[in-house]
């Protein structure tokens, strides 16, 4: 009998070995290795990337992103929007609790629906307020959202960080304090935040799509890029984000090491200051559009991990249109700039921040080498952020900008949120985003239309149009999007690097042993 | 009486030198100095290429014969660079050093020699300005008028000037006892003559001391700022930028550090080891 | 001495009222909303007013300056306008961090740059004694964001003897400590072998080396205590900025400490924080002064503080 026990187990022990290698094994602790310090864990209020992205492990949506920015079911199983698009109907997903135990219903949403529209006013209040009306519970997992004006975007917004629902009885002990003391129903639970540090998420075993696999995460806060590239090397995290280009090829080489890259919808363009002379005048505009070596500096200073663009709106943005663009020819650009009165070019101002965005000064160097070449004489200041932040936010009249550089990424995923904001002339800076000055009554009308369509074709026609009126007034030297790459350690799986520039795990993310 | 003096500063003077001869790392300290600041004067004549452009196509290069210390990330001809860095480097120093210099001598000889609550208010404002970490002075200096090379100069200046006030005024209480000063007093001197011409020429030993070696360090707080990213405006060659840029670049394309990284580390050595020197012939007592 | 210490206390009040309002002043005068920071580039102009409304930030500042002002007294230093957290729990943290920091690396400093100051000083000119001050020369002439990346590249890549950044064990504080004391230990050798060539070549060294005694007390009991006051200085003082926090190398080895909190505090434009931390490293300086000037009456008897 004890004989037969023995060779039984070592029966099944040979059989197991081969393939212990290669299975999914549950359990392990990842250490991921962020660029910067979150700001806060409260969906409603964090504006920070890594602190989207610490959320999206913890908190859950309605709608959700997949990788292809498609909208799929999130906590809502399926939803129906009426005839004159007015009303959206949710239908919840049963079964589904918070990480303090308290059930997730109509009530949650209509909590979180509240909150955004009410009285607090959370700092993402603005992909709420203008668009809803009121919440009407119709049973426990049925709730209907009424909306002021039709919306084509509503979902993206749903989908939006922002929308993460919190647990409504954590968020009543709390309130604003759900910032440091996270409770969602995602598939990690919080356990602590060591400012500076590390913030550490553990396992839910509750979770509704099954026990994750990974036990624990601890995201770090690792500034210095060529640090965050050793630690990977080193083995002291699994996982980095925002890898130089100059550093690919090297790691590209490491057995122990892999990459992936995505697109971003991430634009970096050149402001050009629409109110002040001679920016006032389109043909100068689009003479810097001619003038500058987009390829030149994809290829070189970005060492092809970006994507030149024509216009301010990323491929993988819903409601993106490829349109023609600029091509770089710096005769043109001297043609242009002698009909508009400026054989001899100008001097002229050009901003850039220091470390914001991947390379962000040194593109701005080899933009002012260029423009030199056409006569546009720059004399280039950067900025530490907020008062780069501040200089460029001033009204138009004491607003002292020319040229500046700047990037932008609708975190709606969907091109309203650029068009809108950067472009109109009611978002005119300070109240809004538009720190162009630029006024265009036709693109005005044409972003209020598409934004209140109720079918695609009608919205894709004013869409593209939109597009085509900004490429042709040109209120920004286009430049490029940015490609964001991670690296990881070999043996680890499932990671989900999304266009909206967050890397994150979810229940399905292993560590293979 | 001030014939007697000035002859005792000129054989003094001698001595010194004569001193400073003998001590060969002072010496060499001496060399490196003077071969920075010859290479600032000359940096447009003796560089290869104009410092601030460069061939996008030709980034990140190794040493070559056409670029005798490899390109930057921008392909900018870095020997160019540094070569010109040697003046804005130059420059930083001077000013900054100048700045402290000036009003850190000031108030530490007012201070020393009137005492008193002047002198007690003069050094509670300096224990204020010490006790205020200076990496905040600087990066307010430099947020509220903005990052460019006269406000790091400034930033870096005013940084520096307890250190001088509270040497200056060490040695002027310890000198406003002596003989010469209380006969100076006694023929009817005024304060200004004995601030000027009594008190401050017999100072000077600590305060050059002082200069030389604040001119190395400030070349360091210079280069903090930059990797903090308020240093000098780029496109500005200035060594501290360039070497924060290039870190970067550290593993892929070491040269890209380490020629600014070095060029750096050799003038700040060379300001040390000849302010040592100076300290070492300016002191009797660690005579040998 | 006790009234000494006590006296030298009350000092503290009028020194950090003084940091307290330059730096209030000085912040506010820096361009820049931590409204609008915190909402980036997508800010809306309602959250900001909301915002500016919670933290007084819409009072005229001597209102805001009494209020924390008022405040601090009670013990109470508001919270953090970029996390909500209580600007003295992060003090608490970051202080502890930065303490055994600043003590491991003034320990290496200190024993490397006395051993060497020492040495150099009785071996005065021999190989070991030019070999150490090239060594402390290099020590003080690298920027040393880029020793600290060396230190990294070299041992955290290369040979994997130290995990390349953050904290954790006192493995992880090793590579920093060495980074953070480099120029101290210059500083210190420099000094030591400067006080002890100073000191042997007194009177009372020479008698007691002619009285027969070992070479090795005599420089170990006689000469190095009476060398150590100007030491001692340079030890408090490199102490002192340490403690003040290690901006460059907390963010190269991304630490948690008092720099890089001030720091952070002062770019996000986090008031609270920035303000709360200015205390804190004006706090420590000149408690850090005070005891050194104590150590003094320790290592020379003829000192006494009345």
């Amino acid at each position: 009998m004890k004989r037969y026990f023995f060779v039984l187990s070592l029966i099944s022990f040979l059989l197991f070995l081969p393939t212990y290698g290669l299975a999914k094994i549950p359990g392990g602790t990842v250490t991921y290795a962020a660029g910067a310090d979150p700001d806060r864990l409260d969906p409603a209020n964090a504006e920070s990337n890594p602190s989207e992205a610490v959320n999206r492990m913890m908190y859950e949506n309605l709608a959700k992103f997949d990788e292809k920015l498609n909208i799929v079911p999130g906590l809502a199983t399926k939803w129906e929007q009426s005839k004159d698009g007015m009303t959206w109907t949710f239908f919840l997903r049963k079964g589904v609790k918070f990480h303090d135990g308290a059930p997730f219903n109509s009530e949650a949403v209509k909590v979180f629906i509240e909150r955004m529209i009410g009285p607090e006013k959370p700092s993402r209040a603005g992909l709420y307020v203008p668009f809803v009306n009121l919440v009407e519970i119709v049973d426990d997992y049925t709730i209907k959202i009424h909306l002021k004006t039709p919306f084509a975007f509503f979902l993206n917004n749903l989908a939006h960080s922002a929308s993460g629902i919190i647990s409504p009885t954590a968020l009543k002990t709390h309130g604003k304090d759900i910032a440091r003391k996270p409770v969602g129903t995602g598939p990690f639970k919080f356990v602590e935040w060591i400012h500076g540090d590390h913030i550490t998420l553990v396992r839910n075993d509750d979770y509704w799509g099954g026990k994750p696999n990974l036990d624990k995460i601890i995201v770090k806060t690792v500034k210095e890029d060529s640090a965050r590239v050793m630690m990977l090397q080193s083995g002291d995290a699994q996982l980095i984000v925002r890898i130089p280009p100059e550093d690919v090829p090297r790691l590209e080489k490491d057995a122990k090491i892999k990459l992936d890259s995505t697109e971003t919808l991430r634009v970096l363009y050149i402001g050009i200051n629409c109110f002040k002379k001679p920016f006032t005048d389109a043909r100068v505009r689009q003479a810097l559009n001619y003038a500058v070596d987009k390829e030149a500096i994809v290829k070189n200073i970005y060492q092809g991990r970006a994507l030149v663009t024509s216009g301010i709106v990323a491929p993988l943005t819903t409601g993106y249109f490829p349109i023609q663009g600029y091509p770089y020819d710096p005769e043109k650009a001297k043609k242009l700039l002698a009909e508009a009165g400026y054989p001899n070019g100008f001097k002229a101002k050009l901003w850039s921040p220091q470390g914001r965005y991947p390379k962000d000064f040194e593109m701005a160097q080899v933009v002012q080498q260029q423009l030199k070449k056409v006569g546009i004489d720059c004399t280039l200041d950067t900025m530490e952020w907020a008062a780069y932040l501040a200089a460029t936010r001033k009204g138009s009249e004491e607003n002292e900008s020319e040229l500046f550089l700047l990037g932008w990424a609708p975190s709606t995923a969907e091109a309203r949120w650029i068009l809108y904001p950067l472009f109109t002339t009611e978002q005119w800076v300070p109240k809004g985003n538009n720190r162009s000055f630029f006024s265009n009554k036709e693109f005005d009308e044409l972003v209020t239309k598409f934004t209140r369509a109720t079918n695609k074709a009608e919205m894709d026609k004013y869409l593209k149009a939109a597009q085509e009126l900004l490429i042709k007034e040109a209120p920004s030297i286009f430049i490029l999007v940015t490609k964001e790459t991670i690296g990881m350690s070999k043996n680890l799986h499932g990671v989900i690097n999304s266009p909206l520039e967050l890397t994150y795990f979810d229940h399905q993310t292993y560590l293979e042993k | 009486m001030n014939e007697i003096k000035g002859t005792k500063t000129i054989s003094q003077t001698a001595e010194v030198w004569r001193r400073l001869k003998r001590n060969r790392a002072a010496m060499m300290g001496g060399m490196i100095v003077f071969l920075f600041v010859f290479v600032a004067i000359l940096a447009p004549w003796i560089s290869p290429y104009p410092p601030n452009e460069g061939d996008l196509s030709k980034r990140l290069k190794p040493p070559s014969k056409e670029h005798l210390l490899g390109t930057d990330a921008l392909g900018r001809d870095q020997l160019s660079r540094v070569i010109f860095g040697a003046r804005i480097s130059l420059q930083i120093q001077v000013v900054a050093v100048f700045i402290a210099l000036i009003i850190g001598t000031l108030l530490g000889m007012v201070g020393g020699y009137y005492g008193g609550t002047f002198d007690n208010l003069i050094m509670r404002l300096m224990d204020i300005l010490l006790a205020f970490p200076g990496i905040f002075l600087a990066i307010s200096i430099i947020a509220v008028l903005g990052p460019g090379l006269n406000n790091l100069m400034l930033a870096a200046g005013i940084y520096s000037i307890p250190q001088f006030a509270r040497i200056v005024r060490g040695s002027v209480l310890s000198l406003k006892e002596k003989e010469f000063i209380e006969a100076a007093r006694a023929v009817g001197e005024n304060d200004l003559n004995i601030l000027f011409r009594y008190l401050l020429p017999n100072s000077m030993a600590p305060i050059i001391i002082q200069t030389t070696l604040r001119m190395a360090t400030v070349l360091l707080t210079a280069s903090g700022l930059s990797f903090l990213g308020l240093g000098v405006q780029p496109p500005t060659p200035e060594w501290g930028a360039m070497l924060s840029t290039a870190r970067a670049y550290m593993i892929t394309a070491p040269h890209v550090a380490t020629v600014p990284g070095l060029a750096i580390m050799l003038v700040v050595m060379g300001f040390n080891l000849f302010g040592d020197g100076l300290r070492d012939s300016l002191d009797p007592r660690l005579r040998d | 001495m006790g009234r000494y210490i006590f006296k030298r206390t009350l000092m503290l009040l009028p020194v950090l009222l003084g940091v307290s309002l330059v730096s209030f002043s000085l912040l506010h005068m820096v361009p820049g909303d931590p409204a609008e920071l915190l909402a980036g580039e997508e800010a809306n102009p309602e959250f900001i007013r909301a915002l500016r409304k919670e933290y007084g930030l819409d009072q005229p500042l001597y209102i805001q300056y009494f209020h924390f002002i008022s405040h601090v007294v009670r013990g109470d230093f508001g919270i953090s306008i970029r996390n909500r957290e209580p600007v003295i729990k992060l003090l608490k943290e970051r202080f502890l961090f930065t303490l055994q920091l600043s003590f491991l690396s003034i320990l290496i400093a200190g024993s490397i740059g006395l051993v060497a100051g020492v040495i150099s000083a009785t071996k005065q000119y021999s190989l070991f004694d030019n070999f150490s001050m090239v060594g402390a020369l290099f020590g003080v002439s690298m920027p040393i964001f880029w020793f600290g990346l060396l230190l990294m590249l070299v041992f955290s890549v290369q040979l994997r003897w130290f995990p390349a950044g953050g904290k954790g064990t006192i493995l992880h504080l090793i590579l920093p400590a060495i980074a953070l004391g480099a120029a101290s230990s210059a500083v210190i050798a420099r000094m030591t072998r400067a006080s002890m060539l100073e000191v042997i070549r007194q009177d009372y060294i020479r008698t007691a080396r002619a009285n027969g005694l070992r070479e090795f007390i005599v420089i170990y009991k006689h000469a190095l205590k009476n060398a150590m006051i100007p030491v001692i200085t340079v030890f408090g003082l490199e102490f002192g900025y340490m403690l003040g926090g290690a901006v460059l190398t907390e963010t190269v080895f991304s630490l948690p400490g008092v720099g890089r909190l001030m720091v952070e505090g002062i770019f996000q434009r986090d008031y609270p924080i920035v303000q709360g931390s200015m205390l804190l490293v004006a706090t420590t300086f000149v408690v850090v002064n005070l005891l050194t000037d104590i150590a003094y009456a320790f290592f020379d008897p003829k000192i006494r503080y009345e």
